[in-house]
This record gives C-alpha cells, structure tokens and sequence, in this order.
C-alpha cells in the first residue's frame, strides 16, 4: 500500500466516525425545521406546485439588466448544481448502501426540503447586494450579516460555503466524472487525460466569469436533464414486467426494521437523507447563492422557483435513476454484481443492451456533463462567498486555483469514497448552521409571502415587492 | 408564565437551550446507532426534535415580541 493510499484510508477513517456523529445532529436541524417551515407555509410545495411549476419556465421570458442574471438562467444555474452526479451516483449509491427503501426516505426528506429552499431562496433575495460588477450576489453569508446584524457570522458562513461546495462538492463531482470516464474508455494513462481535460475545462469556465456560467447552465442543463430521463426510461422500458417489484422494493424495505444492511432503519433513513440532500441540495443554503443573483420583481418568485427545483432533482430525475438500477431484479442481483455509484448504472445499462460498451460511453457522458455542469453551479457559489469575505483579486486568484487543484486532484485519484465522507461532512455542518440562521430570519420570508399573496389576492398578475411590506428591514438595500 | 411573558432576553434563553439540547440529542442518537440499538435511536431523535419545534415557537414568539404584531395570514 503507497503512502497516499495509507492517508487516505486514513482520512477515510476519520471522516467517516465524524460524519456517524454529525449526521444525526444535522438530521434534527434539517428535517425538524424543515417540517416547521412546510406546515407554516401550508404545504406550499405541494399544494401550489402549479403555480411554482409555471413560474419556473415563464421566466424565460422576464425582462432582465444586461449584468444580472434572469430568474429562468438562476433556476437552470440551481438546478446545474443540483443535477449532478447524486443523481447518478448517489441514488446507484443509496440502494447499495441503504437499499431500496433509502428511495422513499429521499422523496419524503425531498418533499419537506422544498420548504426550506423556499425559505433560504427567498432570504438571498430579500437581502441580495448589488455589486461593482453590477450583478446581484446573495446567500446565507449576506443574510446572516444583513438580517441578523452578524458579520463574523456572515464570514464564517462564506468560507463553510467556500469549503462544502468548492472543495467538498467539486472533490466529489471530479472524481466520479473521471471515475466514469475511465471505466468506459480504457486506454494507459487515462485517469491522467481525463483529469488535465476536466482541469482545463473548469479553468475556462472559472475564468470566464459568473455570466458565461450562466448562460452555459440554462443552454445545456435543461436539455442534458431531458436526455437523461429519456435515455434512462428507455433502460426502464427494457425491464417494464419488474416496475411493480421495483416500487414494492421502495415501499417494502423503506420501514424494513430488520433491514438488509448493517445499522437497521436508522441508517436507512440517514443514507436517504445524506444521499437527498447531497442531491437537492435543500437547506444547505447553495442554492440561495445562486437565487439571490436573479431580478425579480418580488423576492418570492425565487423562492417558489428554487422550491420546484428540488422536487424536479429528486422526483423525478433521481426517481428515474433508481427505476433504471431496480428495474435490473431483486435486490440480491443487484448487490450481487458487487458494483455500486456510476460503474453499477453502467453496468446494468449494458447488460441491458446486450453487453455493448455503447450505453458505458453514454452514461459516462451523461456524469461528465453532469458534473461539470454542476462544478459551475459550485464555482458561482465559492466565488461570490470569496468576495464576501474579502473582495480582493489576489484572493479571489487563489481561491479559483484552490478549486482547480481540488478538482484535479480528485480526478487524477477518483477515490470517490474518501470525497463522499469529506463532502458530507462539511454538509451536514452547512446544513445545521445554515438551517438555524434560516429559522431566525423565517419572520421576514412570512412576511414577504404574506405582501405576495396579498398582491396576487388583489388581482395583481405580477407583484411587486418593497421593503416597507417587512416589519423591519434593516439591511435590506435592494428593494426601495 | 406563558411564553408571550417573556421578555427579549428570556426568549433569546430558550433558543440556546433548546438547541443545546437538539445538538445533544443528535449525538446521544449518533451513539446509539452506532452500539447498534436501532429502535432505541428514535427516542432521541424524535425528542432532539421535539425541542427544535420548541426552539422555533420562541424564535416566533422573539419575533413578534420585537415586531409588535404576528404576520398577517396568507
């Protein structure tokens, strides 16, 4: 065993009794408030899906200033970052690891998730800044600074930000990417090709700015997550006749106590929530980076946008992956391959096809995209906290070629197990902290729905938000 | 005395104790899952987040103690 290997399993270690610990805590702060937020909001997610449904791609349309981003590119930049390889990965992942039932667990945290991307959403876009640039910037580090009149707080969320998504979520998509990479194109040296050509391309894109980002996101995320769903049904088409059993499997172990894997219920449970949340994204305050760049006219049509988001990443998108990976047969078979994340889909994929390396090459295609478009997502995130916490070029320098490394890094050793453990550990941290700072400024957000439906109540077709409709709005300086 | 008697300070308490003892709980319910107790574990997660409904009833209450009303209904 190298000296590497011996740190990382190391590492490994570490994190590992770190993440058993942290997680339930997390859990407590995730789940609990965010069953607070969904029965003050009435069930908002669900109930008024609808309406968030159509704002989301109405926006297409919304008039916007030259440096800001509009609310469709923000929805298609957030759901960048959320469809990425926990899609893939994570869901192929899940059931190996938590088995079938983890799926129902990863609906259900989804479903009260969404209330909490609403409420983070709408808190970067009640106390978003505008910057030199011209372009709004936003998230738990200005609404904790703004809202609560806390700037250490502020800083130490930015760089918690700064670690969670530009280390530990770029780590993460890297090494599956080129995990993926390697597994379907062999050739000497692959790892190392993949690696300098995923380096290369996050380097353009992160010198390239926030706005060619943008606009990178909402030309091929739509279309990449279509074709995903599309590719993957066609999978489920080949196994239709074992659908009933897949949704059984979901169903039957989800509440299994004396469950297939070690830990029992509980760690089916945790295995979906981490694998959710890694996926959705909801309540780690990531994607209220990327709300509080849209104009919008009131502050919670991002927060309805950004809500659907996290539905469509895991209803549907990490449904369709699950239904790709049990429609293969029992549960027994599919541990039986002894695979697990993207090198189990793939598998099943061209067993599917008759053993043709072709659906490899798609799939690995499919995470490459997926990833990278996601590492953009995080990018735009670890950037805009940089300059929070200190606006200057040399720093912001470094902090770009730190995330480079990381990525290369990563992809160069594809240890995708040590880059779960280390991601998760810093999101449980993010989610718990940011989840509280949320629940202290929860007033404002009620409020500003309260004003919102009032409007809508009133006929108005597009309402307008300012900042007198808030009870207090010190520190709000977008809305006058 | 009701928690709508209480006064600034009084509330801001009862948001650290009752997230001290959420975090507690979280860990307390870490060590049971990993001793393997895995019905166990639930009794103190489910209480961990008993006091995080508790910990946002006085966030609420701060709230409209410093606002001087509750939010209007949507």
């Amino acid at each position: 065993m190298s000296v590497i290997d011996s740190i990382s399993d190391g590492l490994a270690d570490v994190f590992g009794v770190l993440n058993d610990y942290i997680w339930y805590v997390a859990f407590v702060f995730l789940i609990g408030l965010g069953l607070v937020f969904t029965y003050k909001l009435k069930g908002l997610q669900i109930l008024r899906i609808r309406e968030t449904s159509g704002l989301a791609l109405t926006g297409v349309s919304e008039g916007k200033h030259n440096k800001t981003v509009s609310s469709f590119e923000a929805f298609c930049i957030g759901l960048g970052a959320r469809i990425g390889v926990g899609n893939i990965a994570g869901v192929a992942a899940a059931i190996v690891t938590g088995g079938p039932g983890a799926i129902f667990w990863m609906w259900i945290f989804a479903i009260i998730g969404a209330a909490s991307s609403f409420m983070e959403s709408t808190l970067a876009q009640i106390y978003k800044e505008k910057k030199s640039d011209e372009g709004f910037h936003g998230g738990p580090a200005y609404y904790a600074t703004k809202g609560l009149g806390n700037k250490k707080l502020g800083i130490g969320l930015a760089i918690l930000i700064i670690f969670t998504f530009g280390i530990g979520f770029v780590g993460v998509q890297a090494s599956n990417a080129s995990a993926a990479l390697s597994n379907a194109f062999e050739f000497e040296n692959n790892s190392l090709v993949f690696a300098l050509i995923i380096t290369a391309l996050a380097a353009i894109i992160i010198f390239g700015g926030v706005k060619i980002a943008g606009k990178f996101s909402a030309k091929v995320v739509p279309a990449m997550a279509l074709l995903w769903i599309v590719f993957a049904l066609v999978v489920v088409a080949m196994h239709a006749g074992n659908i009933p059993n897949a949704f059984a499997m979901i169903f039957k172990y989800a509440f299994n106590w004396d469950s297939l894997i070690g830990g029992g219920i509980g760690a089916i449970i945790v295995v979906g929530l981490k694998r959710g949340v890694f996926s959705n994204e909801a309540g780690l305050g990531s994607v209220a980076n990327v709300a509080a760049t849209a104009h919008v006219k009131h502050p919670i049509k991002q927060g309805l946008i950004q809500s659907f988001g996290v539905l469509v990443d895991t209803l549907i998108v990490c449904t369709v992956t699950a239904l790709v990976v049990l429609t293969y047969g029992n549960y027994a078979d599919i541990i039986g391959t002894g695979l697990s994340k993207v090198p189990l889909v793939q598998f099943i994929a061209s067993d599917t096809f008759g053993g043709t390396d072709i659906t490899g090459y798609l799939i690995a295609i499919f995470v490459f995209v997926f990833a990278f478009t996601s590492l953009v997502g995080y990018y735009t995130m670890s950037e805009a906290n940089a300059r929070f916490a200190k606006d200057n070029k040399t720093f912001i320098t470094v902090v770009r070629l730190i995330i480079i490394l990381v990525a290369f890094a990563s992809a160069y050793s594809m240890n995708t197990d040590l880059m779960d453990s280390i991601c998760d550990t810093f999101m449980a941290f993010m989610g718990a902290v940011n989840m509280i700072v949320v629940a202290l400024l929860s007033r404002k957000v009620f409020e500003a729905y309260a004003d919102y439906r009032k409007q809508k109540k009133a006929g108005v077709e597009e309402p307008e938000f300012h900042k007198d409709a808030l009870s207090d709005s010190t520190g709000v300086t977008e809305w006058e | 005395m009701g928690v709508m008697d209480m006064d600034d300070k009084q509330y801001r308490m009862g948001i650290i104790a009752c997230m001290i003892v959420a975090i507690c709980m979280g860990l307390i319910t870490s060590y049971l899952a990993r001793q393997g107790e895995n019905t166990l574990l639930f009794v103190p997660l489910l209480i961990g987040m008993v006091f995080v409904f508790v910990m946002y009833h006085f966030v609420e209450g701060l709230s409209e103690l410093r606002a001087g009303s509750k939010v209007d209904d949507y």
